[in-house]
C-alpha cells in the first residue's frame, strides 16, 4: 500500500455505503525500534486547513467551536478500514458517526424545512 | 528638454489615435443602430415581429445612443446621432 | 448493438445536440458573424474538436475508473493543489450561471417586455424547483428535446445559400484587416463558450450516477462525436445567419435586442418566436447543468453525498450548495448587469482558467492506475493540449486589450 496514492484524499464510505468525507490526514504512530504504524485516518475542516497553513487551521478550530456542530477533527482507527481499492471503506455506521454531523445539521435545519425535502 | 518633448509628442500621438478610434467606434455604433431600426421597422410592417419587441429595440437604441453623447464628439458624428434618435422617436 | 443501447445512444446524441447551444455560444457566434463574416468559423471548429476529445475522455474516465473527475483530481493531486483551481472554477461557473439565468429572463422579456431585473428571482426559483424535484434524465431529456428547435438556425443558414468557397476559407485562421483585438477576443470567447469545464464535470458525474462501465465506451465515443459534432452545426448556423443578415447592414450585435431579429428576414413569422424559444430553453438547460455541475464540483472535492437522482434529504450539503449557487447567480442578475457583456466576459475568463482544469484532467486520463489499458491516444492528447494552450495564451493577451478598448 502506498499511503499517499492509495489512502490520502480518497473518498471514505461507511459500511452502509454512504460518503463520510475524504481522508484529509493520516496519523502515524512512531514506535521505538519498530517501523511507524498507521494509527488513524483523520478528517475534518481543521485537518484540511492545516495542509494549507497553521493560521487557517486555527480559524477552522475557532469556527467549529463557535458553531458547535461538530469537532474540527475526527479520527477513524486504521484497523476499521475494510477496503481501499476505489474508495476507502470503513467499518462505521455513517448516520450516527460524529463525522457526519454537518450533513445531519444541514438535513435537519435546512432541507427538512423545505417541502418535500 | 529633448526627452520631455519626445514624451509629450508620444502622448499626443497616443491620445489622438485613441480619439480617432473612439470616433470611429461611435460612428459604427450609430450606423448599426440606424440599420437595426430600419430592419425591425420592415419586419414589423410584415408582421414578423411583435410591437412589444419593436418597442424594446427603439428604447435600447435611444438608451445606447444617448449614452454615447455624454462624451465629446465631432460635429458630423453628433449630427448623425441626432438623426438616429429622431428615427427612433418616429418609431416609438 | 442491442436495441436498448441504440435508444440510449440516440437519446445521448439528441441530448448533446439540444444542449450544445446556450447564451454564450449564441452571443459569441452571432457577434463573430456580424463583425467578421465567416472568418471565425475556424474558432468554432477547433474548439468543438477539443470538446469532442474532452467529453469522450471524461466519459471514458468515469466508466473505467468509477470516479467522477473532481473526485479523482483531489484524490490524485491532493487538497492543496486542488483548492485554487476549484475556487476559480466555482467563480467562473457562478458568472456563467448568472448569464444563463439572464438569457432565460431575456427570452421572456423579448416576448412580454417585462424587465430582466424583475424576472431573475422567479426564473431562479423555477430553476431550483426543477432541480429539486426532477431527476437527471428528466432534466437532460426535456430541455434537450425542446432545444432541438435550434435546428431553425441551420435551416435558416441553408436557406440563405452561403457561398461554399467563402465558407471553406472561414475554416482557416486568418488575420483581420481591422479590429484585431476584437477578433482575437471573440476567438477566445468562442473557445470559452464551447470548451466549458462545467460540461465535462457534468458529463463525468452523470456517467458515474448512471453506473457506466467498459461496455459503455462505444456509445460514449459515438455520443461525444455525434452529439458535439451535430451540436457544433447549430453554432455554425448562428454565425452564418448573422453574417448574411447583419454584416451587409453593418449591424453590430451590441445587445440581445439587436440579435433577436436575426431569423425574421429568413423564416418570416416563425423567426422571432423560434429565436426567443431557442434562447429560453437552451439557457434554462445550461443553467440546470451549471448549478448541478457546481454542486458536483464542491461535493466531490469534500467527499459529500451527491447525485441528482437522490432525494435532497439524502444529500443535504450537495442540495444546499446548488441552492446557494442559484441564489447568488440570481442576485448578480438583479444588479442590472448587461447580460451580453457578462456573457462575453465570462466566456473569455473560462478560456483563461482552462489550463488549470485541463492539465490535471489530461494526466488522469493517461494514468493507468485509473484507466488501465484505456489510456488516451496521442492524437487526442495533442489536440487537447494545442487547443487549450492556444486559447489561454490568446485570452491572456486579448482580454486586457478588449478591456482597454483597443481595436
Amino acid at each position: 500500500m502506498k499511503l499517499v496514492r492509495d489512502v490520502l484524499d480518497k473518498q471514505i464510505r461507511g459500511r452502509d455505503g454512504e460518503k463520510l468525507g475524504k481522508v484529509d490526514g493520516i496519523i502515524l504512530e512512531l514506535r521505538e525500534g519498530e517501523p511507524p504504524r498507521v494509527a488513524y485516518l483523520e478528517l475534518g475542516s481543521a485537518t484540511m486547513a492545516r495542509r494549507i497553513s497553521r493560521r487557517l487551521e486555527r480559524w477552522a478550530i475557532v469556527l467549529n467551536r463557535k458553531l458547535g456542530v461538530r469537532r474540527p477533527r475526527y479520527r477513524i482507527a486504521f484497523d476499521r478500514v475494510l477496503a481501499y481499492e476505489v474508495d476507502v471503506k470503513v467499518d462505521i455506521d455513517t448516520r450516527t458517526s460524529p463525522a457526519f454531523a454537518w450533513e445531519r445539521w444541514f438535513r435537519d435545519h435546512i432541507i427538512r424545512r423545505i417541502p418535500p425535502g | 528638454m529633448t526627452f520631455r518633448h519626445g514624451v509629450a509628442a508620444g502622448l499626443l500621438l497616443i491620445l489622438s489615435a485613441c480619439h480617432r478610434d473612439e470616433e470611429k467606434d461611435t460612428r459604427d455604433k450609430l450606423r448599426s443602430w440606424r440599420s437595426t431600426l430600419e430592419l425591425v421597422r420592415l419586419q414589423r410592417e410584415q408582421h414578423n415581429v411583435p410591437a412589444v419587441y419593436a418597442k424594446q429595440v427603439v428604447d435600447q437604441a435611444i438608451d445606447d445612443v444617448s449614452k454615447e453623447f455624454k462624451k465629446p464628439h465631432e460635429r458630423a458624428t453628433r449630427e448623425e446621432g441626432e438623426r438616429v434618435l429622431a428615427l427612433a422617436a418616429k418609431q416609438r | 448493438m442491442k436495441k436498448k443501447d441504440l435508444m440510449n445512444l440516440t437519446l445521448g446524441i439528441i441530448t448533446s445536440i439540444g444542449g450544445f447551444l446556450e447564451v454564450g455560444s449564441m452571443a459569441t457566434a452571432a457577434t463573430a458573424g456580424a463583425l467578421f463574416g465567416y472568418k471565425l468559423l475556424w474558432a468554432i471548429f477547433f474548439s468543438t474538436l477539443g470538446l469532442i476529445f474532452l467529453i469522450e475522455m471524461s466519459g471514458r474516465f468515469a466508466a473505467v475508473s468509477k470516479r467522477a473527475l473532481a473526485d479523482a483530481v483531489r484524490e490524485r493531486f491532493g487538497f492543496v493543489f486542488t483548492i485554487v483551481p476549484r475556487l476559480l472554477e466555482v467563480l467562473v461557473n457562478l458568472l456563467v450561471l448568472a448569464a444563463e439565468i439572464g438569457g432565460v429572463c431575456l427570452a421572456i422579456k423579448l416576448v412580454t417586455g417585462w424587465p430582466i431585473v424583475a424576472l431573475a428571482i422567479p426564473i431562479a426559483l423555477l430553476l431550483w424547483l426543477v432541480i429539486w424535484f426532477g431527476t437527471l434524465s428528466w432534466i437532460e431529456n426535456s430541455t434537450a428535446i425542446l432545444g432541438l428547435m435550434t435546428i431553425a438556425f441551420v435551416v435558416a443558414a441553408w436557406k440563405l445559400h452561403p457561398d461554399p468557397h467563402e465558407l471553406l476559407r472561414g475554416f482557416v485562421p486568418s488575420r483581420p484587416s481591422e479590429g484585431a483585438a476584437k477578433y482575437w477576443f471573440l476567438a477566445v470567447s468562442i473557445a470559452g463558450s464551447t470548451i466549458s469545464p462545467y460540461m465535462f464535470h457534468f458529463y463525468s458525474s452523470g456517467a458515474v450516477e448512471e453506473k457506466w462501465d467498459e461496455e459503455s465506451l462505444t456509445s460514449n465515443r459515438l455520443t461525444a462525436i455525434g452529439g458535439m459534432g451535430f451540436g457544433c452545426l447549430m453554432s455554425i448556423g448562428v454565425l452564418i445567419v448573422s453574417a448574411r443578415v447583419f454584416l451587409p447592414l453593418h449591424i453590430q450585435v451590441d445587445s440581445y435586442e439587436q440579435l433577436a431579429v436575426v431569423l425574421s428576414p429568413v423564416l418570416g413569422r416563425w423567426g422571432f418566436p423560434l429565436f426567443a424559444g431557442s434562447l429560453g430553453v437552451c439557457c434554462f438547460g445550461a443553467a440546470a447543468e451549471l448549478a448541478l455541475s457546481t454542486g458536483y464540483l464542491i461535493a466531490q472535492t469534500f467527499g459529500w453525498n451527491w447525485g441528482e437522482d437522490r432525494r435532497p434529504l439524502e444529500e443535504a450539503r450537495f442540495s444546499a450548495t446548488y441552492s446557494i449557487v442559484i441564489v447568488l447567480a440570481a442576485v448578480i442578475m438583479t444588479t442590472g448587469l448587461d447580460p451580453l457583456k457578462l456573457t462575453l466576459f465570462s466566456m473569455a475568463l473560462t478560456a483563461v482558467i482552462l489550463p488549470a482544469v485541463i492539465v490535471p484532467f489530461l494526466l488522469l486520463v493517461n494514468d493507468e492506475h485509473y484507466v488501465g489499458k484505456h489510456v488516451s491516444g496521442w492524437i487526442g492528447n495533442t489536440v487537447v493540449v494545442i487547443v487549450v494552450l492556444v486559447a489561454s495564451v490568446i485570452a491572456l493577451v486579448a482580454i486586457p486589450l478588449e478591456l482597454a478598448g483597443g481595436s
